[in-house]
């Protein structure tokens, strides 16, 4: 019996120590895979919740049957020609301005303004709010994985995975660069009730940031709506996020 | 006969099974930590300071504990560890099946590979990773860890288990 603890030992010894070396290798070479092994509850909020059972409304659920912008349904998704859509739009660095600090106001959807939608605190905002909102130049943050992000994503956001690392540095980041009271949509898929959103949006919320929404339909709710979107890594820093409102001719 | 079939060549096929299955499914968590945290997220069962050591750590003790009772070095160990694990997996999709919450298990695949799914889909694939994948494997890993204990340590055909 001796032994076998003995051996259950090793095994966890070998694994413990394997682990630590392999974060390691994530951290130094930046995989994107490092893991901090001290993080606060509020990195996860309601951890031990299951969204499913949190939302009484059971119709919400049906969210979960919302398809991956990965599908090859929704990737066949042509935007619109009437809406000047394209599925890669140039980011030119010249349109950009990382200084804009005064907040915009946000309008909520019109079937919804008289009563918005407020989950943890955070207004949820539909389709064509958040449609306004990226004409008003208000800075979109994707929380999903970077694949999907270069798959397709909504114009000029920039790429906070909520399950990545150094979540805190990029926040820290939009901090620095356009100031916690600036408009920040915060968007994923809209399965699994948008919850790397909410990490996110936590996240930026416990930075500060008070001019928070999520856009809840997501970037599959963006794709379906026959918006413009793009595809590739860019913007690939902070600095590079366009903002759409300034583009040339708008 | 039966015997030896109870406790050497059985338990042998059996080893090779659960050993093969753990390292296999240890893999895309090796390989994809920030993936693995979301699956363990989504089981909604572990407080939040726990993710990150677990999805460093976990993947590596079912390597670990697959290599083992592949090779056959720490077999007893690493059944009992097995028999853990598999159980534990037991608990937490059927804890989950139990309280209506739709859970990816993300035994063999990447949460992103399973997001689309429907609910009715997850909670049948839910059933079928409980009955097809952790019971089985639980059962073969109790009946290695047994015939490690009743088999005599001597002579070459039991030391082949």
């Amino acid at each position: 019996m001796n032994l076998t603890l003995l051996q259950v030992a090793g095994i966890l010894g070998l694994a413990a120590v394997s682990g630590l070396v392999a974060n390691w290798v994530h951290d130094i070479r930046d995989t994107g895979g490092y893991r901090e092994l001290f993080v606060d509850e509020s990195r996860y909020p309601n951890a031990r919740e299951c969204p499913a059972l949190r939302n009484a409304d059971r119709t919400r659920q049906l969210t979960y049957g919302e398809r991956s912008p990965s599908d090859p349904e929704l990737r066949n998704v042509s935007p619109s020609p009437g809406a000047g859509a394209t599925s890669a739009i140039s980011t030119p660095a010249e349109s950009v301005d990382t200084t804009r600090t005064t907040p915009v106001e946000i309008a909520g959807d019109s079937a919804s303004e008289s009563e918005p939608k407020i989950v943890d605190g955070i207004e949820h905002i539909g389709v064509e709010a958040a449609k306004r909102a990226l004409d008003d130049g208000v800075l979109f943050v994707d929380a999903r994985e970077a694949k999907y992000y270069a798959e397709g994503h909504i114009p000029g956001a920039y790429s906070i995975p909520a399950y990545g690392a150094r979540i805190e540095e990029k926040i820290q980041e939009i901090s620095d660069n356009w100031g916690v009271s600036a408009p920040v949509i915060v968007y994923c898929n809209e399965s699994e009730e948008c919850e790397a959103s909410h990490i996110v949006a936590n996240q930026m919320k416990l930075f500060g940031f008070t001019d928070l929404r999520i856009y809840e339909t997501g970037f599959p709710g963006w794709v379906r709506a026959k918006l413009p979107y793009v595809v590739g890594d860019e913007p690939g820093t902070l600095a590079e996020a366009i903002v759409p409102g300034t583009k040339e001719g708008e | 006969m039966k015997r030896s079939f109870a406790l050497v060549w059985g338990p042998l096929v059996a080893r090779l099974i659960v050993g093969g299955t753990l390292v296999y499914s240890s893999f895309h968590k090796i390989v994809d930590p920030g993936d693995f945290t979301r699956i363990l997220l989504n089981y909604h069962v572990f407080p939040a300071t726990w993710l990150h050591p677990l999805a460093v750590i976990v993947p590596w003790i079912e390597a670990f504990t697959g290599m083992a009772l592949i090779t056959g070095f720490g077999r007893r160990g690493g059944a009992l560890l097995a028999s853990g694990l598999f159980a534990s997996f037991i608990v937490i999709l059927g804890y989950n099946l139990a309280r209506g919450c739709p859970t990816i298990c993300g035994c063999f695949s990447t949460f992103a590979e399973n997001q689309h799914l429907t609910i009715d889909e997850k909670f049948a694939k839910m059933h079928r990773e409980i009955w097809l994948v952790d019971v089985p494997c639980f059962a073969l890993s109790l009946w290695i860890l047994v015939a490690a204990f009743v088999a005599p340590q001597r002579g070459s055909s039991v030391s082949a288990a």
